[in-house]
């Protein structure tokens, strides 16, 4: 069993959905919550104070990236990410094994770890659980995550076997390698791919770990919606009640809401700001593109009532006109698309406290599929799984 | 030397107009830049002159560009816009000169140099609705005297058009309605005429005799020795002679360091400035010492002796690109900078940042290099109340050019 460093209150559900509060070393974080990225240390184009007005309080930093540059040693020399970027909330780090896989060369991995080629000079490197947990630890995240065998979603077979089985042999190394319970949480993460035996297996085994919190795994990874929901709810239907569920690397608008309604907690993804580099906003409509020819005299904000610092001050014309040659442009739809979802599991949050959130939830996809004037079969399946009534009728 | 403070509205002399890129700040949001309080800003009108329709319809919608570029309701009326021809950003010269008396080439965001006459200038200029319109100008075609008489002759003419644009005659009886002359944009004339103290004179003179506000002095870039460029800024000073006193005055360059204490030394009182955005560029804080306790007991400086560091001495920066030096600094870039960079970030992080080309970075020096030059120009007026520019001038070169 682990220590936690973390407390974590549901206040109120609604069938699956839960609105709670997790309290980490940092101060608290409501959820559901949509967690934004800054790999290296910084959300691309904003500054900390910025991150903090926009109302985030748990923010990610990528391992992989991190021990690279700065380094481990360094950021634990000078006490930590939290210091080194002046970010007074919470933050989650990655293992490192995601990144390790999708950026390096793989060469092999073996029950002591992975071995791959460093991106840099193409040396040979190796990544055991223990080494990732360390370099965790000296990050100094609220959260971590253990080190996992990660296959490709869509693996099935063997091979996906053999990794489940890996990762719940490599769980208790990682706990084991833990030097910071008291101060921080080590999440395992389920796997098992698109296989419900295997990720029954994975969930057993795990839960008998007794951990803070859990992720969901080997999902988001281009795999069928279909298969996506039902894994989630799976999943959702075995975790515990009363910690934490983290569904990593989900994060569109629609996926935010469909699981928050299956029961989980937090989100990550990166889509938000790299979508919005290209010009796409999120609205409640869908996306927005920005950089489309119907912008240019278009002097309305990017949504309509939308609090957010860039919709207080700019408007679609302006934003499509300066996104080709400044980057300015860029950091303000970014922090658009950061508030968009960071308000939006808030609403979402609220709604279950207030005791309306079927209501929340038919407009919310009323909205956002105004312009396909239909709503996908796995999100109409999945709310079936929620328990969630979904009645809505499209105008001709 | 004699230093008479002028308030432009809220602008004490010295002071500075800061370059944008299309109106906001060089990678700052509205949230970066408003602590900086810069409430003069530089549009450069190239980056709006295909912009017609989209004026159009603002106008139809009741909104100004002010509010357009991200202006609140409360900076429309205490933040103001001089629009301005050249822009010291663009890698292309801003401008080409054209055959017919009435046009210019300038240089488009929009893709190349793109024609336009002087009606159609500040046809565009005037739905801008700028606090102060400098006049247009030609860069001129070549080094002879012949182009720059050229220039000098096109530059006066667009000025005339731009008074008949802006300070329209009502009923042609001009005596009687001169207190009904429309001032909401003050009038800027163009000084060119380069090395040539003939084309400058009379272009002095010319524009000394039209309803102006204030002279911008341009053409200085293309000097090829400080020394030129020192002889033609005072020769122009000269030639204004009394009237300076009644003039803003404005020296339109990139703006370092060495432009501000060269054009401040011979009594310029406003400054166009890109510099601290093109140091943030390439990833250079600015690294200067603002204790000036004992800058009033500084021996000032001859002219000579200000020249001469001037051409061989840079004000000091930080070179963030140099990560392994700036590792282990975990405090801000200056000591006491109270920006935001310096009091919340490291010179760790920035040069983290940096290095992994993460834009926080350059917004973090953007941030500390504009509030360096708020500084600088604070000292300057605080200096030039107490008649001590001079001094000022001296301390500040010993203590921050190397
Ligand atoms: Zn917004
Ligand atoms: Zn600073």
């Amino acid at each position: 069993s682990m220590n936690k460093a973390l407390k974590f209150v549901v206040h109120k559900t609604c069938n699956k959905a839960r609105a709670s509060t997790l309290t980490l070393p940092h101060g608290d974080v409501l959820t559901p919550v949509y967690m934004p990225v800054g790999t290296k240390g910084t959300i691309k184009g904003l500054t900390s104070q910025e991150m903090e007005n926009l109302g985030c309080r748990l923010l990610l930093g990528n391992t992989y990236h991190l021990a690279y540059q700065p380094g481990g040693n360094y950021l634990e020399k000078v006490g930590g990410l939290h210091k080194f970027m002046n970010w007074k909330y919470n933050i989650l780090t990655d293992s490192g094994g995601f990144q390790m896989v999708s950026l390096s060369k793989l060469c092999e991995i073996s029950e002591e770890g992975v071995k791959f080629e460093s991106p840099v000079d193409g040396s040979e490197m190796f990544l055991r659980p223990e080494d990732s947990v360390h370099n965790q630890n000296q990050i100094g995240a609220d959260i971590m995550m253990a080190l996992d065998d990660v296959v490709q979603t869509t693996t099935v077979g063997e091979r996906m076997k053999i990794a489940c089985e890996r990762t719940v042999r490599w769980i208790d190394r990682n706990i084991q390698a833990h030097e910071r319970k008291d101060v921080q949480n080590l999440y395992p993460i389920v796997q098992g791919g698109l296989d419900f035996d295997l990720r029954k297996y994975c969930l057993d085994e795990l839960i008998k770990r007794d951990a803070p919190g859990y992720a969901i795994g080997g999902l988001a990874g281009g795999e069928d919606k279909q298969d996506f929901w039902k894994i989630v709810n799976y999943c959702t239907d075995h975790l515990p009640k009363d910690k934490p569920r983290y569904l990593m690397g989900v994060g569109y608008p629609d996926d935010l809401i469909v699981c928050s309604c299956l029961g989980v907690d937090q989100f990550d993804c990166v889509f938000s700001t790299r979508t919005a580099r290209f010009g796409t906003a999120f609205t409640k409509y869908g996306f927005m593109r920005l950089k489309n020819a119907d912008k240019e005299f278009d002097l309305k904000p990017i949504e309509e009532g939308c609090e957010c610092p860039t919709c207080q001050r700019y408007s679609r014309s302006f934003l499509h006109n300066t996104i080709a040659k400044e980057e300015t442009a860029c950091h303000l739809i970014s922090q658009h698309n950061l508030y968009f979802l960071l308000n939006l599991m808030k609403q979402f949050r609220q709604s279950i406290l207030d005791d309306r959130m079927e209501e929340f939830v038919n407009e919310f996809f009323k909205n956002y599929f105004s312009h396909e004037k239909q709503i996908p079969q796995w999100i109409q399946d999945a709310m079936v799984a929620a328990k969630i009534n979904l009645n809505i009728k499209f105008d001709e | 030397m004699a230093y008479k403070p002028k308030v432009l509205k809220s602008l004490k002399s010295p002071g500075f107009f800061m370059n944008t890129r299309k109106g906001t700040l060089y990678q700052l949001t509205n949230h970066n830049s408003e602590p900086l309080n810069l409430n003069h800003l530089i549009v450069s009108q190239s980056d709006f002159l295909h912009c017609e329709k989209l004026f159009e319809v603002l106008k139809e919608q009741n909104k100004s560009f002010k509010s357009y570029i991200g202006f609140s309701q409360e900076e429309e009326s205490k933040k103001f816009i001089y629009l301005s021809p050249i822009d010291y950003y663009k890698p292309q010269q801003t401008m080409e000169a054209t055959a017919k008396a009435d046009t210019v080439k300038l240089y488009t965001t929009r893709g190349g140099y793109f024609e336009v006459s002087d009606e159609q200038y500040y046809k565009i200029s005037k739905m801008i609705n700028p606090d102060i319109i400098v006049s247009l100008t030609e860069i001129p075609t070549g080094k002879g005297k012949k182009s720059h008489k050229r220039s000098v002759e096109k530059t006066i003419g667009f000025l005339d058009k731009a008074i008949s644009i802006f300070r329209p005659k009502v009923n042609g009886n001009n005596d009687q309605n001169e207190n009904h002359t429309d001032k909401s944009t003050l009038i800027f004339g163009s000084i060119e005429g380069g090395q040539f103290d003939e084309q400058r004179k009379e272009c002095v003179q010319k524009t000394l005799e039209r309803d102006i506000d204030g002279v911008v002095l341009h053409g200085t870039e293309s000097a090829e020795t400080i020394e030129e460029k020192a002889r033609q800024i005072a020769l122009t000073m000269e030639y204004l002679g009394e009237h300076k006193e009644n003039l803003y005055t404005v020296y339109s360059s990139k703006g370092t360091i060495q432009d501000i204490l060269l054009g401040v030394s011979n009594g310029i009182d406003y400054y166009e400035v890109d510099y601290p955005n093109q140091l943030a560029h390439s990833h250079q804080a600015l690294n200067l010492d603002f204790d000036n306790k004992n800058y009033a007991d500084t021996q000032p400086l001859s002219n000579e002796e200000i020249l001469n560091t001037l051409k061989s001495k840079q004000p000091k920066t930080f070179n963030m690109t140099e990560y392994e030096k700036h590792k282990e600094s975990l405090i801000g870039f200056t000591d006491g900078c109270q920006c935001y960079a310096c009091q919340n970030h490291t010179q760790a992080y920035v040069a983290h940042l940096i290095k992994c080309k993460e834009l926080t970075g350059t917004i973090l020096i953007t941030i500390h290099n504009i509030h360096q030059y708020n500084i600088l120009f604070q000292q300057l007026q605080e200096a030039a109340e107490n008649q001590k520019l001079s001094n000022y001038i001296s301390w500040f070169i010993k203590t921050n050019l190397i």
